[in-house]
């Protein structure tokens, strides 16, 4: 802070609002840039020294995402020092594994967080959509354009885009995008004017696409245009400590916004929890959990509470040794010899039957756990004859 | 108006003084900007919210400015 006269005790005022240093004029310009330097020197130490307490304590928190597990703490912190910058930012992990909230996190975390946050699920639209969607169409540009229409790029402008299952976006998409995040232009549907924004690009996947990029479904230049940074969140069965402390925030949660009982997990419970595989992982443990406060009627959440998946039912996947009652014991049976298609047909069915009965037949439930549209999720129930699943809700 | 990590935002009256201060910390390698009115301080405050501020006191009112501050108690000014 500077001031060319000490006004009634405008120093000692400024200090105690936290001024790092007074100057008073007038001083020797290398003065102010000597404080500066110490003022950035103190606030990289302050920076650094929140990141070594975070370290050393067991439980790490970034936005809403919390973590005991030194993987994920690590990607957390790089998170937090990376927020800030325009990086583009690729996230893998399965489904469930929180990627849209950490890029809700990154935004809400960087100086765009009074820009929008605009999400578009990728695997949600026919890709014919899908660049409508995102580039905006002019009048007439196909049937049924009946106005101009800005995309979610132009939405985005000023704050941060999140393109999630990035790697279903077609050829000539992928073609427009590389040119997005190069030029930060583009133009309509139907239309020549090229448009300008200042949108930071975040993008996740839940498949492998320096797979994609090898067989050729992906593009290599927008695969490291994107991949300027690469964060792999784990999952949920990689994060065995953070099960007790994910639960117990999701218990608090529910019980508040249902307006439940804040009932504690019995021993029996938290062992059930401990000991499933998680295959839809934190969202599969927000769902179990949620059932749980709501369905529970003692003192405590009880293994029963938790659901047919987990402690009540046949079908609970462990992560140890066989589940109970008569599922076979590997979800995914290797059949070697056959063609990859054919060869993933089987375990794309179980895991789909499984999903289903985890979530009483609900289709609306099971599509956002395996973050399928609904007419995907049809397709394949009628690819797999499992279109007489019994329905309990929707 | 878009500022890195490490930038500083000169909150001062637009007089050879403040150009030299701001001279001196862009020849150290930072990302400098100047302001010289309350708005413009305020909408550089929101818009990027720089590592420190430098203001001078007889003309900016520092408290009420710190309302625009990044609510983190950590930022250095």
């Amino acid at each position: 802070m500077l001031s060319n006269f000490d006004a009634g005790g405008d120093a000692q005022r400024a200090l105690e609002l936290g001024a790092f240093a007074w100057l008073c004029e007038p001083f020797p310009p290398e003065e102010l840039v000597l404080t500066v330097q110490r003022a950035l020197e103190q606030r990289r130490l302050e920076t650094e020294n929140r990141r070594l307490l975070a370290a050393i304590g067991q439980r790490f928190q970034l936005g809403s995402i919390v973590s005991r597990e030194p993987a994920l703490q690590r990607i957390l912190q790089t998170v937090e020092s990376l927020s800030d910058t325009r990086a583009t930012i690729l996230i893998q992990g399965e489904s469930g594994t929180g990627k849209s909230l950490l890029a809700r996190t990154i935004h809400e975390l960087s100086s765009r967080r009074s820009g929008p946050f605009i999400e578009v699920n990728c695997g949600a639209l026919p890709s014919g959509l899908l660049e409508s969607e995102l580039f905006g169409h002019a009048r007439g540009a196909f049937t049924g354009a009946l106005r101009d229409r800005p995309g979610k790029f132009e939405a985005a402008d000023g704050g941060t885009i999140f393109l999630d299952e990035i790697g279903v976006a077609p050829p000539d998409l992928q073609v427009k995008l590389l040119r997005v995040l190069q030029e930060k232009s583009f133009e309509r549907l139907g239309e020549t004017k090229t448009r300008t924004v200042d949108v930071r690009v975040l993008a996740a996947t839940n498949s492998d696409l320096e797979a994609a990029v090898r067989e050729g479904g992906f593009r290599e230049d927008l695969y490291w245009r994107l991949n300027v940074v690469g964060l792999r969140l784990p999952p949920l069965r990689e994060r065995a400590a953070d099960v007790p402390l994910l639960a117990q925030h999701f218990l608090e949660r529910f019980a508040r916004e249902h307006g439940r009982l804040q009932r504690p997990l019995s021993p029996a419970a938290l062992e059930q929890l401990l000991a499933h595989a998680w295959p839809g992982n934190v969202r599969e443990l927000e769902h179990a959990l949620e059932r749980a406060v709501l369905l529970a009627s003692g003192e405590s959440i009880e293994a029963a509470d938790l659901g047919p998946g987990l402690g009540g039912g046949a079908a609970a996947l462990t992560r140890t040794g066989a589940p109970p009652g008569p599922e076979p014991a590997s979800l995914l049976p290797l059949r070697l010899g056959l063609p990859l298609r054919k060869a993933l047909e089987e375990p794309e069915r179980e895991i789909i039957r499984r999903t289903l009965e985890l979530n009483h037949g609900s289709r609306q439930d099971t599509a956002r756990m395996l973050e399928l549209n609904r007419a995907t999720l049809f397709n394949k129930m009628r690819k797999y004859d499992l279109l007489s699943f019994p329905r309990s809700r929707d | 108006m878009t500022l890195p990590a490490q930038s500083v935002l000169v909150l001062d009256e637009d007089r050879p003084s403040s150009r030299a201060y701001a001279g001196g910390l862009v020849d150290i390698g930072l990302v400098v900007a100047l302001c010289d009115t309350p708005a413009r301080a305020r909408r550089a405050l929101r818009s990027a919210p720089p590592a420190v501020i430098v203001l001078r006191s007889d003309i900016f009112d520092a408290a009420d400015l710190r309302a625009e501050f990044d609510p983190r108690p950590r930022r250095c000014w």
